[in-house]
């Protein structure tokens, strides 16, 4: 019996010896967390689903050369890398650096993450209700959403992934899907984002229990109104022109507004709170420079090299002739000549350091400028981001750029006069005067010049080749076509015609090292 | 090369054969202890293996033994480096010879690709930190925790090297463990010994390069090369070149300045030590004070130690005692950069500014102004702002102590229960000042401040069983332990831009939204070991000897069992020897008086593999700065150590009653579950995880040679080690990106080569004429090689010079290293020679890289002067080609040099005051001696020293950007004892 009870006795000692030895190796890491020891509150699910916005600052890089080289808005400059180049005259390798797709899928990643792992985070009375939670699985959806629509734009079928990589084990080694298929996921995804996001953005009050409206997080983090402006996008590019109205009619119904105030259109790109935004809706992009957080697009546009600028990418010639056709010579204060509000000074301005100069070479001005330049020859002081200090706005969506692609679906559904008045609306803010087009104008008539317009309120924001496209596949290569060729050298004329002329060659190919790693793809 | 080799090992046979002859014909004589205790010849001492101290004669594993006389009288100040050419297969690379340099030691060839490979350090029963802190504020300096270890303090140091010897260190003791033992009391006599050396340290000489007017020239032929015109030269690089410069800035490039020469001067070293022993049978204690100074080759480089350490045993009652060590270790360090910090390290910059520069601004008549001369059109610094501007200090308090008491039970039975601590803190200083530098982006001036300490604990426990059988055939040890470690590091780095003055050095900053505070970071490891171990000894007659050991490890950097991990591991060896000399045949032998063949097999770990890769982790990823999160580090559970599998066979063999010893080792060790990262496809949103995959062989062997060749009045005794080791990858995981990219050059891990290779193009030499050229250069041939290029193998004869052509082009690890050591004595004087050797290693001479480039602004070698300059020309060095299209500066074997060397590491005399009369009363001994170091150093190489470390890529040695060698010392020391 003694015997007996010494045995167990021991046998407890060595379970305890050892449970306790398991127990004193744990690691207690103070720089990382590990995951099962987080999302345990609504802070961290709000944390967490932050992190995943976060993925849209490397982005933009990728959504800026991508929407831009290939296109007629700009052209290479001379700080111009092999890559940029290769992009420019539409002879992209599959060892070129656009071609890596990891920042989309970093970015539908954590937004998979969120989806997966948000719903088991308790619910909190004051501050995490079923409806917040079901907001950040639905912002989550749509950040997943316009990812997959970016990637699907540039390389036609890509492998879609709908769960969360967490585990070595579910690493996904998977062939592509078609862009069919994955634009249908697109719909239904954006669907239900729609039903759960707010039509504003609530945050936690820091001191008292409660929350608060955030105008500024309303812009930083995905609305009803964002979710129906990437709708509007989807069906337009698959030609469902009606569900694209639709989903403009529904952006204007939950906005409640309609243009803001007509000479405001540079604030746009300022800062980001408490300034004036123009009074739009819009969802953007954020960086600041306080914590480090800066975006690449002065390197790429800046022709300052105190300012770490390489002009890498400067506006095309044809662009500029379009905001201002007598530019490099003459800037008239004719509205019915030039653009007032978003041309030289605005959308692009001249050389560094003064930057006011015409006959010099042009930059874009969005991302540097930090107020507005008036053409001269006297030397004043720019009003300039300060050096290295890229920590512009990039926008994703905003106001005009839903009422142009409204413009677009109605012109297409043959609603000639709705959709002029649309155009005009976007016109009459920059104080312009009504289109040149009326409704005895043909569809294609119009659509040309909405994709004008599109260029002067949009330009430079990494849209222009997917507008380009998107006019395109209506059967219409030959505006894809026409528009390169404005803006490339004649030699390439030849090469670019064929090679434009078909659509497998608007897509990137797919890329080398991520083929070697993946041979299902 | 293998000259040099030819030499060394022809002087080792001269040195035997000479031996042998005099052996026959000399009656032997005793030698004196003294010099015993220089040559390593002490064939019945007790060795100190780590938690036993069994006889020499009763070891089984492959144990080297340092003695205390031959880690003294040197300049340098770090153990690490000391242990060069001293240990047969222990490889020992000086990182630098600034002051306080620490060097990098693997033990039988690199077992790793990406984990630790320093040896495990232990002194006196503590595992010390010798892992740099990473991130050191001074780019690519050395704040080599080692250094607080007083080389005067050490009475012995024991290098355990096959499985057998290291299976007890478990998963820290792959890469070998290096014993050290400090002085103890001693009971009886009370001894104060002092020491102290003075000498200075010369500097190197300066890379010879363009003067002012060779540099102008040169310049101007360039950019007429690229078709500039004399208008466009005036409008641009003319005004540098007095060409078209402003009047009033002539004075500014029309100097001949040689940067190099100013930036050196003779260095000084200082070092003074005190020990008092003394004790009785109660109670023995030793206490040991030591200071160093040294000041560097380099202005504003220097470092200073004071250390002091007490040791004391008693006993309390009959069966219980403790031992007590403590000691404290302050030092101070100015550094210079390093490595490939261009525009900071000053022997790179010396070299490649433009020499018609000048420190100051100048007058209109040409004086120099007070203010410093800015960075130039190249971008370059102003070498003497890099020296005299730039503050890099650091400083260290080290403490180190541990408490052991023991119980003896019975004369066979004994309890050791020990507490140590190893507490290290670094405080470090970086102010780069904006007058005199180029702006590195948004910053014009910095003010960086690091804190950072590690501190460990351990607890270990062991039960010591030792018995004779009555009849003294069967002797049987045993210890059965314990242990736990746990080490915790906290680093904090606080970084303060564009202060308002080059007068504001520090971080202190109005408020925490200024945007000047340009970062705060922290970084907080922490690790923890379990462990319980035991050892068996069995020894039969004295002449069958067995062992068996093994240890288990459990680390908090594996997952546990519960999650599917491996968190413990399992690190057993036998080992077995045979003392044939006690055979009945061999017992009476004249010649041969010690024969021993011992073997073990064991399995070892490495632990250093990281801190956070066997689970998820979840990271900050703050978006507007605010706070946010992400999923950033993608874990593997099955994440576990490295393991090494090591076989050993070994001959110890002693002739003559001692008078030559040989001892030779062949071993294999094959390392498995190499830390690796593997990259994944991006669609996972990660890069890459880590895994434990791979393999890694060494073989070799080790030779120690002993011998006392005279022992009369005029004595010569030597000492040779040499090692041979092969080193092989066997297997890679797949999907691993074999080729390394650092920015200007590759190296490549792929299975059938050595770790550590240089990957690059095959230069064959340069084309003398256009019409030579058959290859394209790239497949689109837009830069088209002609005349005076490079002439680059095309390895895949695909007739297109494209990456494909790329191969190993150089290995970093040497084929045969040691040292040879000699001592001859004559009644007092006594004059040692020590010679260290490597051969068969390259180097990547990234500095004459720069300086040969011929394609920017940088100044360049004067063997530029010789290049190919027209048609027809035949010659090794290529055209000026500004820029550099065609890419004759790629990595390329034309800069992989042969990093052989042999060199005279020590050349000391010394004489030993007879103490007669009144000397007799005062001192116990008296000595003085004076000593040259690294005298004369045999290589072919090109730079200033191929012995290159590297202490942010430990693998890949060999990467010169510019160093400080070993530098020619010469000391005068005195040594005394009362």
């Amino acid at each position: 019996m003694k015997a007996c009870l010494n045995k167990i006795l021991i046998v407890i000692t060595v379970a305890v010896l050892s449970a306790g030895c398991e127990k004193l190796l744990d690691p207690d890491p103070k720089d990382v967390i590990p995951d099962n020891e987080f999302l345990k509150d609504f802070w961290d699910a709000e944390f967490m689903l932050r992190g995943a916005y976060q993925a849209l600052q490397p982005i933009v890089e990728h959504r800026f050369i991508l929407g831009e080289m290939r296109g007629d808005w700009v052209k290479p400059g001379t700080g111009a890398d092999k890559d940029l180049l290769e992009l420019a005259s539409h002879t992209v390798t599959p060892d070129n650096r656009y071609t890596n797709w990891k920042v989309y899928y970093d970015l539908i990643n954590r937004a998979n993450y969120v989806i997966e792992n948000v719903p088991r985070v308790p619910t909190d009375a004051n501050n995490f209700s079923n409806f917040e939670k079901n907001q950040y699985v639905g912002e989550a959806r749509f950040l997943r959403s316009w990812a997959y629509f970016n990637l699907i734009m540039n390389f036609d079928s890509v492998p879609l992934v709908l769960t969360a990589t967490d585990d070595i084990s579910n690493v996904p080694y998977i062939g592509a899907t078609s862009q069919e298929v994955i634009l249908d996921t697109i719909e239904a995804d954006l669907l239900k984002a729609f039903a759960t996001t707010d039509i504003m953005v609530s945050v936690p009050n820091s001191f008292e229990v409660g929350k608060r409206v955030s105008e500024e997080q309303s812009r930083l983090r995905v609305t009803k109104k964002t979710v129906c402006a990437l709708q509007a996008e989807v069906y337009l590019w698959r030609g469902k022109y009606a569900q694209a109205a639709a989903a403009c009619a529904t952006f204007e119904t939950v906005n409640g507004g309609g243009p803001g105030n007509r000479g405001d259109w540079f604030a746009m790109y300022l800062g980001v709170s408490n300034q004036n935004l123009f009074g739009e809706a819009m969802f953007f992009v954020a960086f600041n420079f306080l914590g480090r957080e800066v975006n690449p697009l002065m390197k790429f546009t800046s022709n300052d090299p105190a300012s770490g600028g390489q002009y890498m990418v400067a506006p095309s010639d044809s662009a500029i002739k379009t905001y201002n056709p007598n530019y490099p010579n003459n800037i008239s204060t004719s509205n019915t000549i030039d653009e007032q509000d978003r041309g030289f000074g605005r959308s692009y301005a001249g050389s560094a350091p003064y930057y006011n100069r015409l006959k010099s070479d042009p930059v874009i001005w969005k991302y540097i400028g930090l107020g507005t330049v008036t053409a001269g020859n006297v030397d004043v002081p720019p009003n300039v981001r300060a050096p290295y200090q890229s920590e512009s706005k990039f926008h994703i969506y905003r106001f005009a750029e839903v009422y142009l692609l409204w413009a677009e679906a109605l012109n297409r559904l043959g609603d000639k006069t709705t959709a002029i008045s649309r155009i005009n609306a976007v016109r009459d803010r920059a104080r312009m005067p009504a289109p040149t087009v009326t409704v005895s104008s043909t569809t294609e008539q119009i659509e040309d010049y909405i994709l004008r317009e599109r260029g002067l309120e949009l330009g430079f924001e990494g849209r222009r080749w997917y507008d380009l496209m998107r006019i395109a596949r209506r059967g219409r290569p030959q505006v894809l076509i026409d528009a390169v060729k404005k803006r490339a050298p004649v030699s390439m004329h030849p090469y670019l015609e064929t090679t434009l002329a078909n659509p497998k060659n608007w897509y990137l190919p797919y890329n080398a090292e991520e083929k070697r790693l993946n041979p299902n793809l | 090369m293998y000259k040099l080799l030819k030499y060394c090992f022809c002087f080792g046979l001269l040195m035997v054969s000479a031996a042998g002859n005099k052996l026959f014909a000399r009656q032997q004589q005793a030698l004196t202890a003294r010099i015993d205790s220089i040559i390593n010849i002490e064939p019945a001492e007790s060795v100190n293996i780590g938690y036993l101290s069994p006889k020499r004669t009763n070891i089984t594993g492959a144990v080297s033994v340092v003695n205390e006389n031959r880690i003294k009288d040197f300049a340098s100040v770090s153990i690490d480096a000391l242990l060069q050419g001293q240990v047969a297969g222990v490889r020992v690379v000086n990182i630098s010879g600034a002051p306080g340099g620490g060097a990098l030691v693997n033990v039988r060839g690199v077992a790793t690709i990406n984990a630790g490979s320093l040896p495990l350090y232990i002194v006196d029963g503590i595992p010390v930190k010798a892992y740099r802190m990473s991130g050191a504020l001074a780019r690519n300096a050395d704040n080599n925790p080692l250094a607080d270890i007083n080389p005067d303090d050490i009475a012995g140091i024991t290098v355990l090297k096959d499985a057998n010897a290291t299976a007890l260190y478990g998963m820290r003791g792959a890469n070998g463990v290096v014993l050290i033992t400090t002085y103890g009391g001693t009971s009886g006599k009370t001894y104060l010994d002092f020491s102290g050396y003075t000498g200075v340290m010369q500097a190197p000489d300066p890379l010879s390069v363009l003067n002012a007017d060779q540099y102008r020239e040169y310049i101007l032929e360039k950019e007429r090369a690229r078709g500039l015109s004399d208008a466009e030269i005036n409008n641009g690089i003319g005004r540098y070149l007095l060409l078209s410069t402003p009047a009033n800035q002539v004075e500014r490039y029309n100097n001949n300045t040689n940067w190099q020469k100013d930036a050196l001067k003779t260095g000084r070293f200082n070092n003074y030590h005190l020990t008092l022993r003394g004790g009785d049978a109660v109670a023995k204690y030793s206490l040991n004070v030591g200071y160093t100074s040294q000041s560097g080759v380099l202005k504003n480089t220097s470092f200073e130690r004071f250390s002091t350490r007490f040791n004391l045993d008693y006993k309390v009652g009959r069966k219980l005692s403790f031992l007590n060590t403590l000691s404290y270790t302050r030092t101070n360090r100015e550094l210079s950069e390093m490595g490939n910090a261009f525009n900071t390290n000053p022997l790179f910059l010396t070299a490649v500014k433009s020499p018609a520069l000048t420190a100051f601004q100048q007058s209109a008549e040409g004086e120099d102004l007070r203010d410093l001369d800015s960075a130039d059109y190249a971008g370059r610094n102003n070498p003497y702002a890099v020296q005299n501007g730039l503050r890099n200090t650091s400083n260290t308090n080290r403490i180190l102590g541990r408490i052991t008491g023991q119980y003896t039970f019975s004369p066979y039975l004994n309890l050791r229960i020990a507490i140590a601590g190893d507490y290290f803190r670094l405080d470090e200083e970086r102010f780069r000042p904006a007058a005199g530098f180029a702006p590195e982006g948004y910053i014009i001036r910095s003010s960086a401040a690091g804190k950072s300490y590690e501190l460990m604990l351990l607890n270990e426990n062991t039960l010591n069983y030792t018995r004779t059988s009555a009849s003294g055939d069967h002797t049987f040890d045993a210890t059965i332990g314990s242990a736990f470690q746990s080490t915790a590091q906290d680093a904090k780095v606080g970084v303060y831009v564009n202060a308002t003055s080059d007068q504001f050095s520090g971080i202190s900053s109005a408020n925490e939204t200024d945007p000047n505070l340009d970062s705060i970071g922290s970084a907080s490891p922490s690790w923890k070991l379990l462990s319980f171990f035991g050892t068996v000894r069995y020894r039969f007659m004295n002449r069958y000897l067995f062992d068996v050991n093994i240890r288990a490890d459990g680390s908090s950097r594996f997952a546990p069992r519960s999650r599917g991990g491996n968190r413990w591991g399992y690190f057993p060896s036998i080992g077995a020897a045979w003392r044939i000399s006690d055979e009945a045949f061999l017992r009476n032998n004249k010649i041969i008086s010690e024969l021993k063949l011992r073997t073990s097999y064991g399995i070892t770990g490495n632990q250093e593999v990281g801190y956070y890769n066997s689970f998820n982790a979840i990271v900050p990823a703050p978006y507007n700065n605010y706070s946010a999160v992400r999923l950033g580090i993608l874990g593997n559970k099955n994440f576990q150590w490295e393991e090494t599998k090591q076989f050993n066979v070994g001959l110890d063999a002693e002739f003559i009653e001692g008078r030559i010893g040989v001892a030779i080792d062949y071993y294999t060790r094959k390392t498995a579950h190499l830390f690796n990262t593997i990259n994944i496809p991006g669609i996972s949103g990660f890069d890459k995880y880590a895994v434990s995959e791979g393999a890694i062989k060494n073989n070799g062997v080790e030779l120690s040679l002993n011998g006392r060749i005279f022992t009369g009045a005029f004595g010569w005794q030597t000492s040779i080690t040499a090692a041979y080791n092969k080193n092989r990858i066997v297997s890679l995981p797949g999907k691993l990106n074999p080729v390394v990219n650092y920015g200007d050059y590759s190296s490549i891990v792929l299975a059938g080569n050595a770790v550590g290779a240089f990957y690059g193009y095959n230069a064959l030499g340069v084309y003398a004429n256009s019409s030579d050229v058959s290859v394209r250069n790239g497949a689109a041939d837009t830069n088209p090689f002609r005349g005076g290029d490079i002439i680059f193998e095309d390895v895949d004869r695909n007739g297109i010079i494209d990456e494909g052509d790329r191969k190993v082009i150089g290995n970093t690890n040497p084929d045969y290293y040691g040292g040879i050591y000699n001592v001859f004595s004559y009644r007092n004087f006594d004059l040692s020679v020590f010679i260290d050797f490597a051969v068969g290693n390259d180097v990547y001479n990234a500095q004459r890289a720069a300086l040969e480039s011929m394609s920017n602004y940088d100044n360049q070698s004067t063997g530029i002067q010789g290049r190919w300059q027209k048609e027809g020309d035949v010659t090794g060095v290529p055209r000026l080609l500004h820029g550099d299209a065609v890419g004759n500066t790629r990595f390329s074997s034309r800069w992989i040099e042969d990093g052989s060397y042999a060199r005279f590491k020590a050349i000391t005399l010394g004489y030993n005051f007879p103490l007669k009369g009144s000397l007799k009363n005062a001192f116990k001994t008296a000595r003085v001696l004076v000593t040259a170091q690294n005298l004369y150093t045999f290589s072919d190489y090109k730079g200033f020293s191929a012995e290159v470390g590297s202490i942010t890529n430990p693998i890949l040695y060999g990467v010169d950007y510019g160093n400080v060698p070993q530098l020619k010392t010469f000391m005068v020391g005195v040594k005394l004892g009362l």
